[in-house]
């Protein structure tokens, strides 16, 4: 390796991909500017505990390191890597029979003001009462509905980068968060009249 | 934590030497794919010519001689093997091409359209080329069950009280009398008392060919005669028979 730590952090993805599979050396700074994100993105969508989640995302480092010579260059190498961390984790689910629990209080607040600003639904419902049990009105979504959610509003991610990671068409993705939007605020009403 | 799983795993892959599984090991499976979804889509394109076949040589016109009803007739007649097979490899390039790298980009609707539309698109050029016949030979040689198919549709004309008869020229004795061997294995003799109506006499030896006429004394009077063109092809051992033409 003939560059300094901070130019080969100063590399995009695409060129330390390249690298890598010559020199595995780069392929430490690959790992070191995706670990807290995914680390993060694995809790949101499972929250498995922390130790879990490392164990995971360990997981997926080798398997992101294995299959270098696979990724598509059309792809954004972030949405691929999302791609494989987001199947290990519910490959992780389906072994270990771990089932969602929610979101930590900062997360809460972030996805529903999100979900408010793009859906003016919220005004029926008390803000407090939202705020405070939005894990529980989380953890009654489907899977398939909770992930696009965290992708959009946590993540931060765009349709093309929500289906590349999903691998799922575009219309498909739209249509899930619009459900899925739709389908959160119908348990937050439901659970609401139930109180 | 920060970094700590990071270096981990990068110790981990110095001390166990572990390297990227090399690029062609991931080209091979797209190669594998794409040339499975091109073997899909040019057996559908098969199925498709002989389902051309199959159709354009039913006997529309004659629907209400085989069967009491034109839905009677079409359910006894539609190639169901064919297009089962054309089904089932419609749904094999869509699963290959969904394991395309960006066949998840297309929805099952489009993948299914384009897949059908392909598959016919091939099937009407084979079609026009005049490769559907002996494809559907070739098979009916081949394949005993699809043989057996072709012939509980060709029982169909072997009512001959109803004035349908089918079957194998074998002998033409004459521009208007020849013998048949039908589906039933049994022999019959055919006159042709107007040599206008029987114009397939001498081109359907050793062919099949159907019959709409009525039983007579001796022989099946003939009052149409038509090439039977998706019936199962004879065997060659058979076409070396004893009988000849009248030429």
């Amino acid at each position: 390796m003939e560059k300094t730590p901070q130019k080969c952090r100063e590399r995009d993805d695409s060129s330390l991909v390249r690298l890598s599979l010559k020199n595995e050396d780069y392929f430490f700074y690959l790992m070191e500017r995706y670990e807290n994100r995914l680390l993060n993105f694995i809790t949101k969508i499972s929250h498995i505990n922390r130790d879990e989640a490392e164990d995971v995302l360990q997981e997926v480092f080798i398997k992101v390191f294995r299959n270098l010579a696979s990724f598509d260059k059309s792809l954004s190498f972030s949405a691929w890597i999302y791609r494989i961390t987001r199947n290990e984790t519910f490959s992780h689910f389906r072994k270990n029979k771990v089932y969602y629990n929610g979101l930590g209080a900062e997360e809460n607040e972030k996805l529903l003001n999100r979900l408010k600003s793009e859906l003016d639904l919220a005004g029926e419902l008390d803000y407090k009462f939202l705020k405070e049990n939005i894990d529980k009105v989380l953890k009654r979504l489907d899977n398939k509905y909770r992930e696009v959610l965290v992708l959009k509003y946590l993540e931060g991610k765009d349709y093309k980068e929500i289906a590349d990671i999903l691998k799922k068409p575009l219309g498909t993705v739209a249509t899930l968060l619009k459900r899925g939007r739709n389908n959160f605020w119908e348990q937050a009403r439901d659970m609401k009249m139930k109180f | 934590m920060t970094k700590k799983i990071s270096e981990k795993i990068f110790r981990k892959i110095k001390e166990d030497h572990l390297k990227p599984r090399p690029r062609w090991e991931f080209l091979l499976k797209d190669y594998t794919v794409w040339t499975l979804f091109g073997i899909s889509l040019i057996i559908g394109g098969l199925a498709v010519s002989v389902i051309f076949h199959m159709v354009v040589n039913n006997d529309w016109d004659l629907y209400q001689y085989v069967s009491g009803n034109f839905s009677g007739f079409l359910l006894a007649t539609l190639p169901y093997f064919w297009l089962i097979i054309l089904a089932f490899f419609i749904v094999s390039a869509y699963y290959n091409l969904k394991h395309t790298k960006k066949g998840y980009l297309l929805s099952l609707g489009k993948i299914l359209v384009l897949s059908l539309l392909i598959s016919v698109f091939l099937g009407g050029g084979l079609y026009a080329a005049g490769l559907s016949e002996p494809i559907n030979n070739v098979f009916s040689r081949k394949i005993p069950f699809y043989k057996e198919t072709l012939e509980r549709r060709c029982k169909m004309w072997n009512r001959p009280q109803k004035g349908l008869l089918a079957g194998r020229v074998l002998e033409v004795e004459s521009p208007q009398k020849f013998y048949l061997l039908d589906f039933n294995n049994k022999n019959w003799c055919v006159e042709c008392p107007q040599l206008s109506q029987c114009p397939h006499i001498q081109e359907g030896f050793n062919n099949s060919v159907k019959i709409i006429g009525k039983t007579g004394k001796d022989c099946f009077q003939a009052r149409d005669i038509k090439l039977f063109k998706t019936a199962p092809a004879f065997k060659s051992e058979h076409r070396s028979g004893s009988f000849k033409s009248f030429r």
